[in-house]
């Protein structure tokens, strides 16, 4: 038993890539939705979204690129889908120059999808990238006007009516950040969110959890941290409306990601079984 | 499977990139040296577009903003974009040595406004905010029964106490013995345990991202998923 155990230690690394990746691949054809309970990071973020009047006007900030797009679009998905379910009017903007394709990418696969019947500018606004970080927030606090004079499509913003007399930050009840780095949630909280009083809620990757956690409760409504986190939003969805069929794009990859974690934690535990189990004559490296 | 041209282009880009995991080879090579090619000429092409035609260009000679979208309407001219400007070119004076020492005046300015700009505001809610999260709540949480809510309490407790412990570990004024050096090195454990589990999140992204992948190439590519 021991020897056995102890040629473990011998595996090519590349038979551990070659499993990991047939695990995932079979895992994705069969495609099982585990099930999914939003945690206390996640429910905020769906109450303060449900507890909105129709027709009031979200700052929606897509500070993400193509890099971390899987990590943060179903996110990203999933709260747009809510926002436009309750009737709210997001408000896209972006601290990212890849903001507005990712934009162009949520449209097609949310808004051109599940909800043809709207109209941008009257239910929903663009308002596009705008180079300077947080130095575009802190001018979004004075005056929205000072750094968009038109949407995307060159309307000017009077004539947006989703922006439901907007003028400055600190009128939007609610801002949602979704960011993969800076600038993005870390802005957003520090100028945008603190200074006005404005709630803010965020989607990060997985990998910013850590560093975003430390705002919540406190400056931080809810957090959606990557595929987990869409994935608990995604549910909440589906329990709150039943009635609608929505894809489960991160819970459909959450299945993949369950088995990869498992397999991983067999690696971990064979690999330091393997390494107790070494002939002494050997010795420890550390 | 896609007839797409763009799909099987990058599907074969993303089996080059993973062949790596196999070993070095010239294939990953040339993955490699393409992506980063086509970053750099990407960022270029974008930051020109998004960042120096809107913000310089056009705000200097306002029918510019007609080059990119002919029905806009033409913008104010605003002469005072010039400073930027001049400061943003002195900041490329850094590739010629014997003018140089000029890049030292931008990137004074730069590091000058943002730290002053930011100072208060990163002291705030970066370091005021954090401690009075911590500290407010008080060691005992009441439930909405009027109770003791056992659980918010003993998460406060675990919080206030291993927060103790992490800063007694940077303390290094002090001897690290006896009580003072068992508190520092329990704090050592509450950094661990922050550590793993930074590490974890880290791992989870990573493997979201690997997932990703494989979703593009058995179901946009192959047709299987």
């Amino acid at each position: 038993m021991s020897g056995k155990l102890h040629s473990l230690g011998q595996i090519d690394r590349r038979w551990l890539y070659l499993t990991l990746a047939a695990t995932l691949s079979v895992t994705l054809m069969i495609g099982p939705l585990f099930p999914d309970v939003p945690s206390a990071f996640t429910r905020p973020v769906f109450d303060s979204i449900e507890n909105l009047e129709p027709g009031t006007p979200v700052l929606v900030s897509l500070d993400y690129s193509p890099y971390s797009a899987p990590d943060i679009e179903p996110t990203a998905e999933a709260v747009t889908r809510h926002l436009l379910l309750r009737g709210a009017r997001p408000v896209f903007v972006s601290l990212f120059f890849d903001g507005n394709n990712m934009y162009q990418r949520l449209r097609q696969q949310v808004i051109d999808r599940d909800f043809p019947q709207l109209e941008e500018g009257r239910d929903w606004a663009v308002l596009g990238y705008k180079a300077g970080g947080r130095m575009v927030i802190n001018a979004l606090n004075q005056d929205l006007s000072a750094m968009y004079t038109a949407d995307l499509r060159g309307v000017p913003l009077d004539s947006l009516t989703a922006l439901g007399g907007m003028r400055r930050l600190g009128d939007f009840p609610l801002i949602v950040a979704f960011s993969s780095g800076t600038p993005g949630l870390q802005e957003w909280i520090l100028y945008g969110g603190d200074p006005t009083g404005t709630p803010v809620a965020g989607g990060c990757t997985a990998i910013g959890m850590p560093e975003y956690l430390a705002y919540f409760p406190g400056q931080l409504v809810g957090l959606l941290g990557g595929l987990k986190g869409a994935s608990e939003y995604e549910a909440a969805l589906a329990a709150g409306y039943p009635d609608r069929d929505f894809p489960r794009r991160a819970g459909r990859a959450m299945g993949p990601q369950t088995v990869a974690h498992v397999l991983i934690l067999a690696f971990l535990v064979l690999g330091n079984l393997a390494y107790l189990r070494r002939p002494r004559r050997e010795g420890r490296s550390t | 499977m896609s007839t797409s041209l763009e799909i099987w282009v990058s599907a074969a880009l993303t089996l080059m990139v993973m062949s790596f995991l196999w070993r070095d080879n010239p294939f990953y090579k040339f993955a490699e040296h393409l992506f980063v090619g086509v970053s750099a000429g990407y960022l270029m092409v974008m930051g020109f577009w998004s960042t120096l035609w809107p913000n310089a260009i056009v705000k200097l000679v306002p029918t510019a903003a007609r080059v990119t979208d002919p029905t806009a309407a033409l913008p104010d001219r605003e002469p005072l974009i010039l400073i930027p400007l001049f400061l943003g070119c002195l900041m490329l004076l850094r590739l010629w040595p014997r003018l140089s020492w000029l890049a030292r005046w931008p990137t004074a300015f730069a590091v000058g406004t943002t730290l002053g700009y930011n100072l208060v505001r990163s002291v705030r809610s970066n370091f005021l905010e954090q401690i009075h999260a911590t500290v407010a709540p008080g060691l005992w949480i009441s439930s909405a029964s009027g109770g003791v809510d056992w659980a918010a309490t003993l998460n406060q407790l675990l919080l206030v106490v291993g927060t103790a412990c992490a800063l007694a570990y940077f303390t290094y004024t002090r001897s690290g013995r006896g009580f003072r050096g068992g508190v520092a090195r329990s704090g050592l454990l509450v950094l661990m345990i922050a550590f793993g589990a930074s590490f974890a999140y880290a791992v989870m992204s990573r493997i979201t991202l690997l997932v990703g992948r494989l979703q593009f190439l058995l179901g946009d590519w192959l047709g299987l998923v």
